[in-house]
């Protein structure tokens, strides 16, 4: 990016052309984010179909609160019309709400809490399979391994299959803006997870399973006054997996780079873990991951840009949560900052449904590595790259001491 | 002073109830509810109930007197 950027008239906003699926050196996405946030709060990018920026946190979040304007019906800004039909991520208010009606509670705070010995072992026992060795890549061995066991123990999947679903996940996520090799590995990723919940339907049918059990709640559940549809049921299971993987994949390696090169917020985590969930909160602001997209539902003047029915926009929750009108030197990392309403989970009624249980994995993650490993370094950093559009390491280089 | 959360602004996203737990509750959805809704000007209670207004991403909360 320029430091002069040309301004569109018909647009009023600077225009970019900025890729955004693109390997960049790590931090880059979030330093060139921010430079464009400085010169204006709404950019228009014409990469790919094109499609609005919004950049600072007041206006991400007006934007997200508003969902008879920015709609749904496409969530990703470089597809205005997919081929898929994600529920309830591409659903909007009304029908939106009696999903979330229906899955809202087995992911309240209250119902996750519930898990917490549960996530704590798959923690330990994941951290334990490589501790001795000294080393490790912290995105393979740890980070995509460890929500994969939480998500199929909360699920009630056998353990087994962590495998698996590793590498389903990895499969469907490299196929996003993929070549035409990774897009098929992609659609037989689906194709077998598919199968897998399709099979699991049938058999929760055939013998459903207690009242704690998610599948069974799901097959039960009422969508506002009739029935769940089995097409419905396998969609949810389908974006639980999109959803719930990945993203604590990324965020854990940006926690995990930032604390191998401070051990001074190391040590505070070991020496004061009542603040875990504090800095669990300030790594969500400070490394925010995901830039959501919405469709313009209707012709608008949006702070003085004309959007039209059927544009793109995309929501740029990396800046927004560094934005300094919002939050104080917004590049530090300060667990005693007092005032964090930042929107990492978004806003407005698509707020991630799975916030509740991230937050729970992250500071279980905190607070048991640094039990089994409390000093480590980051190797090999020179040559860390990270991806878009939702931002995330390849991999992560750890080492420790174990001649102790 | 009265504590208030906006049913229409609360998406749930649960940072009232985190923070101060004495003031607030979560509903079975992970939604905020309030728990005492009144509170003494200056009191350490009206201190935790402005941290909360600080930390709702929505906004959604607020006092009156």
């Amino acid at each position: 990016m320029t430091a002069d950027l040309p301004v569109s008239a018909e647009r009023n906003c600077p225009v970019i052309n900025w890729n955004v699926g693109e390997p960049r050196p790590v931090h880059t996405y979030v330093t060139e984010l921010g430079e464009l946030r400085e010169q204006a709060p709404i950019a228009w990018n014409e990469y790919a179909a094109g499609h609005w920026m919004l950049l600072t946190h007041e206006l991400v979040r007006e934007a997200f609160q508003a969902p008879d304007v920015f709609c749904s019906d496409a969530t990703i800004f470089t597809v205005p019309d997919p081929e898929w039909h994600w529920i309830p991520t591409m659903e909007n208010p009304p029908q939106h709400t009696k999903y979330r009606h229906v899955l809202n509670p087995p992911f309240s705070p209250r119902a996750v809490k519930a898990l917490e010995p549960e996530i704590r072992r798959a923690a330990v026992e994941t951290i334990s399979a490589f501790k001795d060795r000294g080393s490790c890549d912290f995105v393979g061995d740890f980070a995509v391994r460890y929500p994969t066991r939480v998500f199929l123990s909360i699920l009630g999947l056998p353990e087994e299959h962590t495998d698996m679903f590793v590498a389903w996940v990895e499969d469907i996520f490299a196929g996003f803006g993929g070549g035409e090799e990774a897009m098929a590995k992609m659609a037989s990723a689906q194709e077998a997870s598919n199968q897998y919940f399709a099979d699991l339907l049938e058999s929760r049918k055939r013998e459903p399973l207690g009242e704690g059990d998610f599948f069974t709640t799901l097959l039960n559940a009422q969508v506002g006054d009739r029935a769940i549809t089995d097409d419905e049921f396998l969609n949810i299971a389908e974006v639980l997996l999109l959803a719930g993987l990945d993203t604590i994949k990324s965020q854990l390696g940006y926690m995990f780079l930032h604390l191998a090169g401070s051990p001074g917020h190391r040590q505070r985590l070991i020496s004061e873990p009542q603040i875990v969930p504090g800095a669990v909160e300030e790594y969500l602001r400070v490394f925010a991951i995901v830039m959501d997209g919405r469709k313009v539902a209707k012709d608008v003047d949006f702070h003085g840009c004309p959007m039209k029915k059927g544009d793109m926009v995309m929501m740029c929750i990396p800046s927004a949560s560094r934005d300094p009108r919002a939050f104080p030197e917004p590049d530090a990392v300060d667990f005693d900052r007092v005032a964090i309403g930042h929107i990492a989970f978004a806003a407005g009624p698509h707020r991630c449904l799975g916030s509740h249980l991230a937050r729970l994995e992250l500071a279980v993650a905190l607070d048991e590595w640094h039990k089994l490993i409390p000093d480590y370094v980051a190797v090999d950093t020179g040559t860390l790259r990270e991806t878009g559009p939702q931002l995330g390491l390849d991999e992560l280089r750890l080492r420790w001491d174990v001649s102790q | 002073m009265k504590i208030l959360i906006d049913a229409n602004r609360c998406t749930g996203h649960g940072r009232c109830y985190s923070l101060t737990p004495e003031l607030f509750d979560a509903d079975d959805e992970g939604y905020g509810t309030v728990l005492a809704d009144q509170v003494e000007s200056g009191s350490p209670l009206a201190e935790g109930a402005e941290r909360a207004i600080r930390n709702c991403p929505e906004s959604a909360i607020r006092l009156e007197a």
